[in-house]
């Protein structure tokens, strides 16, 4: 197996004025326009996606004109206000669960730049004169691009949505997912889900269980997501290589991150405990890396029942008996296609 | 720092450190996001030199506030004292 070194930026926040468009929107008769080199750049992240966000000084009347110019409906997460950047980086990453170190920041002010490079130094710093040249580095490249991932800022509206309910919601988060009404569809992996499976593998950190590439032959059993708030997609996979005898072993698990939060990990890693179980295998293994970024993971592997066997380097395995046919948990409704 | 120092720093809130022990990190308690729980064994990591990410396996040091104190008092212990070891590690 071998690790993703790369890292890569999954959402590029930028300041506005003097940034993203030439002088100051409070002294402006509306909206400046915005520079042609920064509009240029918001459709290709646009068309790998990576989504967009705003850490700007104004008040939030202008993130309102924002919304209603020709830049409405790009920006997730957007934070207005007089405070420090390096706080409205830390809230943007907490509402979209990413780590700092999926974040690249835009800034043509040399002391935010400074700020943020001392104080959050995972973040990638840019001038917006190195916007242009940072788009070919491989922390940039996404690799193969899927309809699922060009429609990813739709995917977080969905969720920004989901969220306010959840803040206004009045029980238990179980209850909250079950009045979400959360279906899941688990299915064989077909050849069209190639990319889309490559692109998990490879995008994924807090819920991929190696780190390693998408193996290249077995089986692996994917999972759709959907709820009152709107349709996900393809958000996890789980391949095993050697899909027959009496234990089957999961080389990776890789689930989107705003999946892996709505408690997918348990829901796919029973769907695959119940395949092996309906073909005789009597005991689930899955491998997965030590790190502390991968801990939601495996934090979804406890959910499901999952017990650390033991230990090779920083390499674990996590097994599930299968003398009794394990459930799905009771705040999602599964369907199964074998 | 303590274990509930941290806890209090990393969630932004210092009524935090002076909740109960038996209070669950996750679910049914402070209900911890997982970017939260990533951030908070990072900081204890910086600040004991205690990888509970690393160590514990099966994670049930994250079961409450009191079983995450003691799993990183009984390591810390273990290496005899959180600030050498750190230092030791550069």
């Amino acid at each position: 197996m071998t690790a993703v070194a790369t890292r890569l930026v999954k959402v590029v926040v930028w300041d506005l004025d003097g940034t993203l468009w030439p002088g100051v929107a409070l002294e402006s008769d509306g909206l400046p326009a915005p520079y042609p080199a920064a509009l240029a750049a918001l459709d290709t992240l646009a068309a790998r996606g990576i989504l967009v966000s705003v850490a700007s000084r104004n008040p939030a009347e202008v993130g309102e004109l924002v919304e209603r110019s020709a830049l409405a409906g790009r920006f997730v997460a957007a934070q207005y206000g007089w405070g420090r950047k390096v706080d409205a980086l830390r809230r943007i990453a907490a509402e979209l669960d990413l780590a700092l170190d999926a974040l690249a920041f835009v800034d043509d002010d040399p002391m935010e730049r400074a700020d943020v490079e001392r104080t959050l130094p995972e973040v990638t710093v840019l001038a917006p004169d190195e916007v242009a040249d940072a788009l070919s580095w491989p922390e940039f490249d996404p690799g193969p691009v899927t309809a699922a991932a060009r429609s990813r800022v739709d995917s977080y509206r969905q969720r920004e949505h989901r969220r306010a309910a959840r803040s206004a919601f009045d029980g238990s988060e179980e209850d909250f997912l079950r009045w979400c009404e959360l279906r899941a569809t688990l299915r064989p992996a077909a050849t069209g889900d190639r990319d889309r499976l490559v692109e998990l593998a490879r995008r994924t950190t807090q819920y991929n269980s190696t780190g390693a590439e998408l193996p290249a032959g077995g089986e692996a059993v994917v999972l759709s997501l959907a709820d009152r708030f709107g349709d996900d997609g393809l958000v996890g996979m789980a391949a095993v290589s050697t899909p027959d005898g009496p234990e089957w072993t999961v080389d990776l698990v890789a689930v989107s991150c705003r999946a892996g939060g709505r408690g997918a990990v348990p829901v796919l890693l029973t769907g695959v405990a119940r395949l092996a179980r309906s073909r005789g295998a009597r005991r689930l293994s899955v491998l997965c890396r030590l790190t502390e970024r991968n801990v939601p993971i495996r934090l979804g592997l406890k959910q499901a029942g999952f017990t650390a066997a033991g230990r090779t380097g920083d390499v674990a395995a996590y097994t599930l008996d299968l003398a009794e046919s394990p459930a799905y948990p009771g705040w999602i409704t599964v369907t199964e296609q074998r | 720092m303590s274990v509930p120092g941290i806890l209090a720093a990393v969630v932004g809130d210092p009524a935090v450190a002076g909740l109960p022990r038996d209070t669950p990190l996750l679910s049914g308690g402070l209900g911890l996001d997982s970017v939260t729980v990533v951030r908070l064994l990072a900081e204890i990591r910086t600040a004991t030199g205690v990888d509970v990410a690393d160590l514990d396996l099966d994670l049930d040091a994250l079961a409450t506030i009191g079983t995450l104190t003691d799993f990183v008092a009984a390591h810390r212990e273990q290496r005899g004292g959180g600030e050498q070891a750190a230092d030791a590690q550069g």
